[in-house]
C-alpha cells in the first residue's frame, strides 16, 4: 500500500521536495478518505490533507519514521481543533470548464447538491468505523484485505461491517424520505 | 456481498445492496475534490528556473514623482491656511475697540428725504430730530 518508504528528512532539500510530492500523489486520496470518515465534510477533509502536508513541508524536527502515520495524526489533530472552534471551511467550487462540460442547468445542480447533502447527512449518523469502511470501499475502491490492514482486523470482519453499514445507511436514507432513482 | 432485494420499510422501499453500491459510487465520485489530482502546491515544480525580480531606474523615478508632488501640495495648503488665519486675525485687530456712536436713522429708511414733511403740522424729518423730549413733572 505504501510504496514510498524512504525517509524524506534525511534527504537533500530538492530530493525531499520530490519525495513529498510523490507521497502526496500516492497518499493524498487515502488521507482525504480517512479524514472524510472523521468529519463527513469533503472540503474540510481536503483542508486537513493540505494542512498536514504543509506542516510536514515546514517541519524541521526529529526524523519522521512513518510519514503516513505522522500526516494522519497531524490531520486528525487539526480536524479536532477546527471542530472545537466550529470554523467553516471554504467551499471548493467546480471550475468554469467543469460547469461548461457538464451542461447542467441550475436546477439540476441544485437537485444534485441536495441529494449529496442528504447522503452526507445520513453518513453522519453512522459511527466512525462504519463510515470509514464505506468511504474506503467506495472512494478508494479498496479490497476487504486492504481495509483490514488499516483497521487492524480480519477481512471477514470488514465484509460483515461493510454489509451492516450499507444496510444501516439505506435505512437512514429511507427514514429521511430519500427517493432512490 | 449480499444482493438483497428491496424490502418495504415503514417509510418506503429500502434500496437493495446493488442499488446502494451504485448510489455510493456516484456519491463518492462527486464528493472527492478534483483538487486532489493536482500536484502539491508547496513543492516547486521540478526544473522550473528561479524568478528574479528587478526594478528599473526609470520606473523608480516615476514612482517617486507623485510623492514629491504630494508633499508640495500639502505645503501649499498649509501655507495658504496660515495666510488666511493671519488675515483674519489682523482684520479683527484693526476694528475700533471702544463703543461706536449711534447713527441717526430715519424710520422710513432712505425712501424720504430729511426735508420732507412727515406730520400734519408741516414738521420735517430734520426738525423732528432736534426735538428734545423731557418727562412731565
Amino acid at each position: 500500500m505504501t510504496s514510498v518508504s524512504s525517509e524524506p528528512d534525511n534527504l537533500p532539500e530538492s530530493d525531499r521536495d520530490q519525495v513529498i510530492s510523490q507521497f502526496y500523489r500516492e497518499h493524498s486520496r487515502e488521507l482525504w478518505a480517512l479524514f472524510y470518515a472523521m468529519c463527513s465534510d469533503p472540503e474540510r477533509a481536503y483542508d486537513a490533507v493540505q494542512e498536514s502536508f504543509l506542516r510536514y513541508y515546514d517541519y524541521k524536527g526529529e526524523p519522521v519514521r512513518d510519514l503516513r502515520a505522522w500526516l494522519l495524526r497531524v490531520g486528525q489533530n487539526w480536524l479536532r481543533d477546527v471542530a472545537r472552534k466550529k470554523s467553516s471551511s471554504c467551499r471548493l467550487l467546480p471550475g468554469l470548464d467543469d460547469f461548461a462540460a457538464q451542461r447542467n442547468s441550475g436546477e439540476d445542480l441544485l437537485l444534485l447538491s441536495e441529494r449529496q447533502e442528504q447522503i452526507r447527512g445520513a453518513l453522519r449518523e453512522l459511527n466512525e468505523d462504519d463510515r470509514k469502511v464505506l468511504v474506503m470501499k467506495y472512494s478508494m475502491e479498496w479490497s476487504a484485505a486492504q481495509m483490514a490492514t488499516v483497521m487492524d482486523c480480519s477481512a471477514a470482519a470488514i465484509d460483515m461491517r461493510l454489509s451492516r453499514a450499507r444496510r444501516r445507511l439505506a435505512e437512514i436514507l429511507v427514514e429521511r424520505g430519500f427517493e432512490y432513482e | 456481498m449480499n444482493d438483497n432485494s428491496s424490502t418495504n420499510g415503514s417509510h418506503g422501499s429500502i434500496p437493495s445492496d446493488q442499488q446502494m453500491d451504485l448510489l455510493l459510487q456516484d456519491f463518492f465520485r462527486l464528493e472527492m475534490p478534483a483538487e486532489l489530482n493536482r500536484p502539491f502546491l508547496a513543492v516547486p515544480v521540478a526544473g522550473a528556473s528561479p524568478v528574479t525580480l528587478s526594478v528599473q531606474e526609470e520606473q523608480r523615478a516615476v514612482q517617486q514623482r507623485p510623492r514629491s508632488v504630494r508633499f508640495f501640495s500639502m505645503a501649499v495648503a498649509v501655507a495658504s491656511m496660515g495666510l488666511a488665519t493671519v488675515m483674519i486675525l489682523s482684520n479683527s485687530n484693526s476694528r475700533p475697540a471702544g463703543p461706536q456712536k449711534p447713527m441717526l436713522v430715519s424710520p422710513h429708511g432712505d425712501a424720504q428725504k430729511p426735508t420732507a414733511i412727515v406730520g400734519p403740522d408741516g414738521v420735517t424729518l430734520e426738525e423732528t430730530d432736534s426735538i428734545e423730549l423731557h418727562p412731565r413733572k
